[in-house]
């Protein structure tokens, strides 16, 4: 049967975090935005898992659930600014949001 | 079980913070426009100072550092010297923020409490980020700190500056920090541990990824402490955040990123040495700053570049890598909290109702509010590193540093730069004291509350009195680090 390596791991792990951040660095919409880093927290969190089962020690699962409450904080603060901008200009394009320059 | 009880008495001024923190919570959901709320936290600010203040005694217990929880974190010793900076900073950054609120018609007390909560966790994340020994306490330290960063940032929800200030700070801050934790999984990939007293040193000497995630990790630190590629943030956060939250912002979460990175190099000192980078980024940051900050016309924006100036300055002197330097590092951030302290706080009040910080509209302010343009004056000439004040102590222990490690040519370019940033304090000085005000623009300041005229004026005379005989905070500093950062340069 075909077992993946550590590496094969990696490299996924590489691939999604950097996916994750070619989205943030290009999109324009918040929500999006928003994804995307959600997508690159949850790629390390990959290769925590990855690391921890490879070495033998619980270390790195222990740290995916901090990194799982952390995300979900986080996303609870974003929506909630998201949902304060919506109400004051109707929409949460970020080119639009330029009171000063980026 | 002996153990565990030890550590909890150990980390009580802690666990005093938290408990508060939590009850506050539900007395401000129970009675929302309660007064007392914000009192009772600064009050629980200052008692958690004491209690974790290193008094000397005859063996110097209070000055070895010991960690405790299995060594996730570090108490007494130079880790209590951050636990005390910052809950003052928490403290006095609420009694400016409280009557700012109370004075703004839309809010009063709605949010003043839930600011006070947010302050104590804000606090809590920062201690804990500046006496991590532990990598997932750095990350959770820092994620608290900056989760409660992004609320105050965007506090003031009707107001669109705020609104921008708040999700532009949010998504940036967010994506560093899956830097940085992508950073931290690698090294814990590469060392096989987590914990800075575990980690497998020889494994790391020339391991691909501990390059890469050493490399990540200085990403989300140099975010935080806003240093130059990753610096662009802050003018806007700055400028549209209110102002004495960007006062607790811009001194708190800085300093205490500065120091969980020092912590983080320590650990790291054995493998091969990151100072050329750190210098190289320490010069861009120095010259980037200075210039861009003469640029500016709003005040606000001027202080945010002028903390990415003085990023710079502490990174020169971390970059030099010895024991000197370090605690360079440690006192430059103490007397750059007191002063931009005061000037955010002197700040938001003469600001007013209007919210504009534009040079236009300070021009002359000397004429309306002699002592606030006096206050500011000292403020800006503290930060410009002018002697009788403490920023001079300050830049004098980075610069001797750098020059000890022979790092001449980066310290030479930072002398430069430092007299750069002198054009710009001057100028505002010039502009609030020389220059008849513009009828057009007047407007009338705030009038300050018995909290903030007595949290301003201790921040001023400790600039001044500590300026001129700052030895015992040297000597402190000097003690603390010795004893308890395991450090041979």
């Amino acid at each position: 049967m075909f077992e993946p390596s550590l590496n094969l791991y990696l490299v996924v792990s590489a691939i999604l975090f950097s996916i994750g951040m070619i989205g943030v660095l290009t999109r324009k919409n918040a929500i999006i935005l928003f994804m995307c880093v959600e997508m690159m927290l949850n790629a390390v969190n990959l290769s925590l898992v990855a690391f921890s089962s490879y070495m033998g020690h619980s270390t790195g699962q222990m740290m995916v659930f901090f990194v799982m409450c952390v995300a979900a904080a986080e996303a609870v603060v974003g929506l909630a600014m998201l949902i304060a901008i919506f109400r004051n200009q109707q929409n949460v394009d970020l080119t639009k949001i330029n009171l000063f320059k980026w | 079980m002996e153990n565990l009880t030890l550590d909890l008495l150990q980390s009580l001024p802690l666990i005093l913070l938290l408990v508060m923190a939590l009850f506050l919570m539900i007395a401000e959901a129970i009675d929302r426009k309660s007064v007392v709320v914000p009192y009772i936290g600064i009050v629980a600010l200052l008692v958690s100072a004491v209690l974790e203040f290193p008094f000397d005694d005859k063996n110097g217990d209070m000055y070895r550092s010991v960690a405790i929880y299995n060594g996730m974190l570090k108490v007494r010793g130079i880790a209590s010297l951050f636990h005390v900076i910052l809950c003052l900073t928490g403290a006095f950054a609420l009694s400016f923020v409280v009557p700012y609120l109370r004075k703004l018609k839309e809010f009063k007390d709605d949010i003043t409490g839930e600011i006070t909560v947010l302050t104590i966790f804000a606090v809590i994340g920062m201690i804990l980020l500046a006496n991590a020994n532990d990598l997932i306490i750095t990350f959770i330290g820092l994620e608290t700190m900056s989760v409660c960063l992004y609320i105050m940032a965007g506090s003031l929800k009707t107001r669109k500056e705020s609104n921008e200030a708040g999700i532009k700070y949010f998504l940036l801050g967010a994506f560093a920090s899956a830097f940085l934790l992508y950073g931290i999984a690698l090294i814990y990939g590469a060392s096989g541990s987590t914990n800075y007293n575990k980690m497998n040193m020889a494994l790391l000497q020339n391991s691909p990824l501990f390059f890469a995630g050493t490399g990540l990790i200085l990403v989300g630190f140099l975010f935080k402490i806003s240093a130059f590629p990753f610096h662009f943030w802050a003018p806007d956060v700055y400028q549209g955040a209110p102002t004495p939250m960007v006062g607790f912002m811009a001194t708190a979460s800085k300093s205490a990123s500065f120091w969980g990175l020092m912590l983080f190099i320590v650990a790291m000192s054995t493998v091969p040495k990151l100072n050329t980078l750190l210098q190289i980024i320490a010069v861009l940051t120095m010259i980037w700053g200075n210039f861009m900050a003469i640029r500016q016309t709003n005040l606000k924006r001027v202080l945010a570049y002028s903390s990415v100036a003085h990023a710079g300055y502490v990174l020169l002197a971390m970059a030099s890598h010895s024991n000197m330097g370090f605690q360079a590092v440690v006192f430059y951030m103490i007397a750059y909290t007191l002063m931009n302290l005061a000037t955010f706080g002197v700040i938001s009040l003469i600001e007013g109702e209007k919210f504009s910080t534009n040079a236009k509209e300070l021009q002359g302010l000397y004429y309306q509010k002699p002592a606030y343009a006096i206050i500011l004056s000292m403020c800006m000439l503290a930060l410009s590193g002018i002697p009788p004040f403490i920023g001079f102590i300050g830049k004098y222990q980075v610069f001797a540093a750098a020059i000890k490690a022979d790092m001449v040519v980066p310290a030479i370019i930072g002398i430069i730069t430092s007299v750069v940033s002198a054009f710009y304090y001057l100028s505002v000085i010039r502009r609030i004291c020389f220059i008849k005000p513009d009828e057009k623009y007047l407007h009338t300041p705030f009038v300050a509350d018995g909290l903030s005229y007595t949290a301003l004026g201790i921040l001023v005379f400790a600039i001044v009195v500590l300026g001129c005989y700052p030895s015992p905070v040297l000597n402190l500093v000097n003690k603390l680090y010795l004893y308890s950062v395991a450090f041979i340069g």
